[in-house]
């Protein structure tokens, strides 16, 4: 048995070792073709002197055994050839060639090159800001360590009401009671003047319950968290900031440790500061553990934001069923405040999103159809201009070129010009990125997350090869499909626009025509319900009330 | 120039790593030997050995080496490398399996 055992593990190092001598060798039949092509010739050169010999040692004058050998090796180049094809080296050379190709034929037309250029780099573009909107907001989890199980806790009531807020008394009784979670926190946050050193502006301030850092398992880049005398205590005096208000106030510097804030009149002392980008709630720059104040807020006033960390292996239909359960027992016990008032849990980046959710994926769904529009767009163009090259294709098929090297060779033509407008689209998408940001409304969430990442980049070149194969293929299978004799004929170039062309051309023109139709009625939906949306009634004179 | 028999690629393949596990040879020395040890029956061309010598080497079968050869010239020399001997084992018990069963077939009256 051991025999075999070891068997095994040599044969599978040998495995090893054969493909590190295969790679090595396939490596080196790329980058060293010319002395690869050399040894081929010094190769078969020797084998044909040897043959000479023998033809001259039977008896043949020097001439006659060079030709007769010569004879016997019929087609040196083609057994090079196939010897290079061994090596897999036609298949690079190929390639090579037909980017080449590719580079002088937009070269050849830089007008229509440049047209589908930016008709596609738009089209990309557009998509590409869009995508990374979507990416920063509703994909990519939230930046907290085990995203997933962080839950905020929400009041709702058997009426069907739901406000994301809870009160302090609920929450405490929450905490207590229940043991789903391995922290839970509560907050709230406010714009408040502060002073720092001789500056004084509006600071946006989170108080904090004492759980909350832990909910978020964020932990200090400097200093410390609030001890738990501090938590407790309801008058700490102590502040933790923010990395950026560290670097805007302090210019980062390590002594900022101990040094006093003003806020809203009280003294505070600065403990720590928290991790870059970490900013919660909303735009927080200063954290102050929960005061006595807040303490005492009855249980009538919901002001508090809620959230908890799931145990692990605890799923979000426990956690909810547990906390509904504390929720009824609250009913009975407080029936002034908690009629009918339950608790919901959701997980956070789903209740952040929800909101413009669905908005932001019709949004995507609008500039892909506009990308379609684009990608018909640049198939006409190329339509029309394989028409024009039926000729110059009819002499490559007539010399010999198999279908699928034209189809290749006009497929990496499209390649080409989608990787170009795919790196225009790439710097549409930077410029419109920063005005999109700029433009939103102020309730889209998590918009500092948004950026052009790996997955944008990801995004963006498959969109790319997608659109370079969506608007090349219909033409090259098109143009190569050419009837050689009929093109080489003395009008060569006459419409060979026969019916096929024309219709396909027509079809693409209809598909643009209905999309952008689609695209026309969507806008128009879009606007009146914006604007009716606005005229709604709000009940009270705005003008007279803020 | 194969003159009585046409040889199937893979039994090209077979010969030559026959030929090579006795000794490292080059392309003219193998072509030489396959005709001697085969009664002049065999005679592998150009255009058939070196293709097959290069597949060879690209799958790691055989690994091979400049040298100077018996006339004074240089010649590149091929061996057989460990996986190329087992490559061997196996696609001769192939063989042998395949030629039995066709002369069960065709000694049949």
């Amino acid at each position: 048995m051991g025999a075999l055992v070891r068997g095994d593990l040599a044969d599978r190092t040998d495995g090893l070792m054969r493909l590190f001598t295969i790679l090595r060798l396939r490596l080196r039949s790329l980058l060293s073709r010319q002395s690869i092509d050399e040894e081929l010739d010094e190769e078969l050169r020797y084998h044909l002197e040897r043959q000479i010999e023998v033809e001259i040692a039977a008896g043949r004058s020097r001439e006659e055994a060079r030709y007769s050998a010569l004879r016997s090796v019929r087609d040196i180049e083609q057994r090079k050839e196939e010897c290079r094809d061994m090596r897999g080296l036609n298949l690079i050379d190929n390639l090579a060639q037909d980017l080449r190709y590719a580079i002088r034929g937009l070269r050849r037309n830089p007008g229509f090159a440049c047209l589908a250029v930016v008709v596609m780099a738009l089209g990309i573009g557009a998509n590409t800001a869009v995508f990374s909107v979507v990416n920063g907001v509703l994909l990519k989890p939230l930046a907290y360590r085990d995203p997933a199980r962080i839950v905020t806790l929400s009041t709702i009531w058997r009426s069907g009401a739901k406000l994301s807020l809870a009160a302090f008394p609920d929450f405490r009784d929450w905490h207590d009671q229940s043991t789903a979670f391995s922290a839970m926190a509560c907050y709230r946050s406010s714009d408040e003047p502060g002073m720092t050193g001789s500056s004084a502006e509006y600071v946006h301030v989170a108080s904090v319950s004492e759980e909350f850092f832990e909910t978020l398992a964020v932990t200090p880049v400097l200093g410390r968290l609030f001890s738990a005398e501090e938590r407790k205590s309801g008058n700490s005096g102590k502040a933790l900031i923010s990395y950026s208000y560290w670097q805007s106030h302090f210019g980062g510097s390590d002594s900022v440790l101990g040094r006093q804030l003003r806020i809203s009149g009280d003294s505070l002392t600065i403990v720590g500061v928290l991790p870059p980008r970490f900013h919660f709630p909303d735009t927080s720059d200063i954290w102050r553990p929960s005061d006595a104040v807040d303490r005492k807020h009855p249980r009538t006033s919901l002001s508090f934001h809620a959230i908890g960390r799931l145990k692990p292996g605890v799923s979000l239909e426990q956690a909810q069923a547990q906390l509904t359960s504390i929720a009824v027992r609250l009913q009975r016990q407080y029936p002034n405040s908690n009629k009918d008032r339950s608790v919901a849990v959701a997980r956070m980046r789903d209740d952040m999103v929800s909101n413009v959710r669905l908005t932001l994926y019709l949004l995507l769904g609008a500039v892909c159809l506009v990308l379609l529009i684009a990608c018909a767009n640049v198939a006409t163009l190329l339509l029309t201009k394989a028409t024009d090259r039926t000729r110059e294709i009819a002499v490559r098929v007539a010399v010999g070129a198999r279908r699928s090297r034209i189809i290749r060779q006009l497929i990496s033509e499209s390649l080409l010009l989608a990787f170009v407008s795919g790196s225009g689209g790439l710097m549409v998408a930077i410029a419109g990125l920063k005005a999109l940001i700029a433009l939103a409304p102020a309730d889209v969430p998590r918009l500092t997350e948004i950026s052009i990442d790996g997955p944008v980049l990801a995004f963006t070149f498959t969109v790319s090869v997608l659109c370079s194969l969506l608007f090349g293929l219909a033409p090259a299978l098109y143009a190569s499909r050419v009837d050689s004799n009929d093109a080489l004929k003395q009008g060569g170039t006459r419409s060979v626009a026969s019916g096929r062309s024309s219709r396909l051309r027509s079809a693409l023109v209809i598909a643009e025509i209905a999309l952008s139709v689609v695209l026309l009625a969507g806008a128009g939906l879009l606007i009146k319900s914006f604007v009716a949306l606005n005229n709604v009634a709000l009940g009270f004179a705005r003008s007279t009330c803020c | 120039m194969s003159k009585p028999t046409d040889l199937v690629q893979g039994t090209l393949d077979l010969l030559i790593l026959k030929t090579i596990a006795l000794e490292p040879m080059h392309g003219w020395a193998i072509a030489q030997r396959i005709r001697q040890m085969s009664g002049e029956v065999l005679q592998v061309g150009q255009g058939a050995l070196y293709p097959a010598l290069h597949k060879l080497e690209q799958n790691g079968w055989i690994s091979a080496e400049w040298a100077v050869s018996e006339n004074n010239r240089r010649a590149r020399y091929y061996t057989l490398t460990k996986a190329g001997r087992q490559a061997l084992k196996q696609e001769a018990a192939q063989w042998e399996r395949l030629s039995a069963a066709i002369s069960l077939i065709v000694r049949t009256a």
